[in-house]
């Protein structure tokens, strides 16, 4: 039984277990050190046309996307042309997702018959990549910015949906009967219980749809629009800027990596209790 | 009944329980009648798979009987009746981990007070368990016998006409049981509550109780009704040697044998004592 654990904080040397992090995080950063030095080293000495050094790609992200004034946080023209609309129409995107998914996900995950009723809809939907609808949407809706952040909202929506109603069907009955014995509101029982014991799961389908968010957000600028990243990487490609290419690419990793490290962020306060519940506590 | 209705705040007629298993209709409850008055610890027992647990969840409200009637402060009652608290067995999943013992403590009230008082009403229902302590930790930090505490605590927080306790003392080691029977009794004596309570474990029947309802194996009836005179405030040590505590013990655990299986009854005295541990491990939580 997990019940009696006691993880309490044994809130010993907190500052020499700092100290292990940052060495650690050191030697994370150095691997990746080590294969940008790689690279350097097999993409000078040929001079490839297709695989510029990195001595080469990196000031171009910076010339291109970090050489603003100080006024604009020293962002460049390319990060509000390219940049700043991409995250835009992925962030809409994954936040119109996201809630339609918990919406829909709690709703079924508490209506077991409404769910046997649509879920082979559902399995469809999702077997679907969203990316292959690519071509119906712009021949219907054209290539504005709502068809492209429907297409993401839609990619997005799926594993949060199925994940917050899985989270949502596995509740522990007793929980549910405390509130019922207690005769809260359904809005208490729904925000106060439903939803939090779902969250780990909620969590889950998030990760995987953010993922899918920033995918989708790349395809659906490669046609059909006039700016963000993957407009950008597509006229790098067309016109043989391979350098700009893959400055574009960096861009697009690093926003990833940001984007994930923000949700992780978010998720480490939000499940701080799960942690400590299932003994996964830092230590 | 009439007479006597404001002093009986539960009142339990005729309940019937039946569910499907395999395709066989299975009786756990056949005819369960009986009554709790005001201020009184009332203590179900009975051998494992009797329905004990069926019984309150069904005066709780979770579960519809097939027949009978549950009358509160003389109300037929359908559904979960008004001012009910409630402790479960199982503490580690009755408490919500996501909130801190305060919180845990203030659900039950929490849209229905405004904040200052709820505040107050969970301070006071936590220093009534002895966490006063322990409010700004979160469930799981805390030891099982705490966590029961905790329980108990969210379930006084509302002044409840009555308090439903299922096997709630069942999950934690013996130290801590009989630690938990006299913050019980101590409430009792202190804040006057009604208490209805199950167990599988004679002594603690005994012990808690101002009476026991005896039933019998599925399918249930009452088998007796025991009233029990011993002196309050009770104590683990003097109570428990006491012979009128012998005697009421041995008197349970006879109605208990007897129901469980009448070819025992033939046994030599003594016997029925010891055949009543064996309900002990049976009764596994899901």
């Amino acid at each position: 039984m997990s019940a009696t654990v006691q993880s309490l904080r044994a809130g010993g040397a907190p500052r020499r277990r700092r100290l292990v992090h940052v060495s650690q995080g050191c030697e994370r950063v150095a691997l990746l050190a080590i294969a940008l030095v790689v690279w350097q080293l097999a993409a000078g000495g040929n001079r490839s046309l297709y695989f510029p050094p990195p001595s080469e790609v990196l000031p171009r992200v910076g010339e291109e996307y970090l050489s603003g004034p100080w006024t604009s946080l020293f962002l460049g023209e390319a990060t509000f042309d390219h940049v700043v609309p991409s995250l835009s129409r992925m962030l809409r995107g994954f936040t119109l997702g996201a809630f339609a998914g918990v919406a829909l996900g709690v709703l079924l995950g508490l209506r077991e018959r409404a769910r046997q009723y649509v879920e082979p809809m559902l399995q469809f939907g999702r077997a679907i990549p969203a990316s292959t609808l690519l071509g119906i949407i712009l021949v219907v809706f054209g290539t504005g910015d709502g068809p492209k952040v429907a297409l993401i909202a839609t990619g997005a929506l799926f594993p949060v949906l199925f994940n917050t109603m899985e989270g949502v069907a596995a509740v522990t009955p007793v929980k549910l009967d405390v509130a019922s014995v207690f005769k809260v509101p359904t809005r208490q029982r729904l925000l106060g219980v439903v939803v939090p014991a779902a969250t780990p799961k909620v969590f889950a389908g998030l990760r995987t749809g953010l993922s899918i968010a920033l995918i989708l957000v790349v395809l659906t600028e490669f046609i059909g629009a006039f700016n963000g990243l993957g407009y950008r990487l597509v006229q790098a490609q067309r016109n043989f800027v391979i350098v700009d290419l893959w400055a574009a690419l960096v861009v697009l990793s690093v926003l990833g990596v940001a984007l994930n490290a923000a949700l992780g962020l978010i998720e480490r306060r939000v499940l701080r209790w799960h942690r400590g519940e299932t003994g996964g506590a830092d230590e | 009944m009439s007479s006597t209705c404001s002093d009986v705040v539960l009142s339990v007629s005729g309940l019937r329980h039946e569910y499907r298993s395999d395709r066989a209709v299975q009786v756990a409850l056949a005819d369960v009648g009986f009554e709790v008055g005001r201020g009184e610890v009332v203590v179900v027992v009975g051998p494992s798979g009797c329905g004990k647990s069926t019984l309150l969840r069904i005066v709780a409200g979770l579960l519809r009987p097939t027949a009978g009637t549950i009358a509160v402060d003389g109300r037929p009652i359908d559904g979960v009746p008004d001012g009910l608290g409630m402790v479960f067995q199982d503490y580690s999943r009755s408490l919500y981990p996501w909130l801190r013992v305060r919180a845990n403590v203030e659900f039950p009230v929490r849209t229905r007070l405004d904040r200052p008082e709820r505040r107050r009403r969970a301070e006071e229902s936590l220093a009534a368990v002895g966490l006063s302590a322990q409010a700004d930790k979160y469930p799981w930090e805390l030891s099982g016998g705490m966590q029961q505490r905790v329980a108990i605590a969210r379930a006084l927080v509302g002044d409840p006409e009555l308090v439903l306790m299922d096997e709630p003392f069942a999950s934690v080691d013996a130290q801590t049981r009989s630690e938990l029977e006299d913050l019980l009794l101590e409430l009792h004596g202190r804040l006057g509550v009604t208490v209805l309570l199950v167990t599988h474990d004679i002594d603690e029947s005994v012990y808690l109780a101002d009476r026991i309802v005896v039933l019998s194996a599925a399918p249930s009836e009452v088998s007796a009704t025991v009233d029990v005179d011993l002196a309050r405030p009770r104590d683990q040590l003097a109570t428990k040697a006491d012979p009128e505590f012998l005697e009421l013990r041995a008197r349970v655990a006879g109605l208990l044998k007897s129901k469980r299986d009448p070819a025992e009854i033939q046994q030599p005295a003594g016997a029925p004592l010891e055949g009543v541990d064996d309900s002990r491990p049976a009764k596994v939580p899901l």
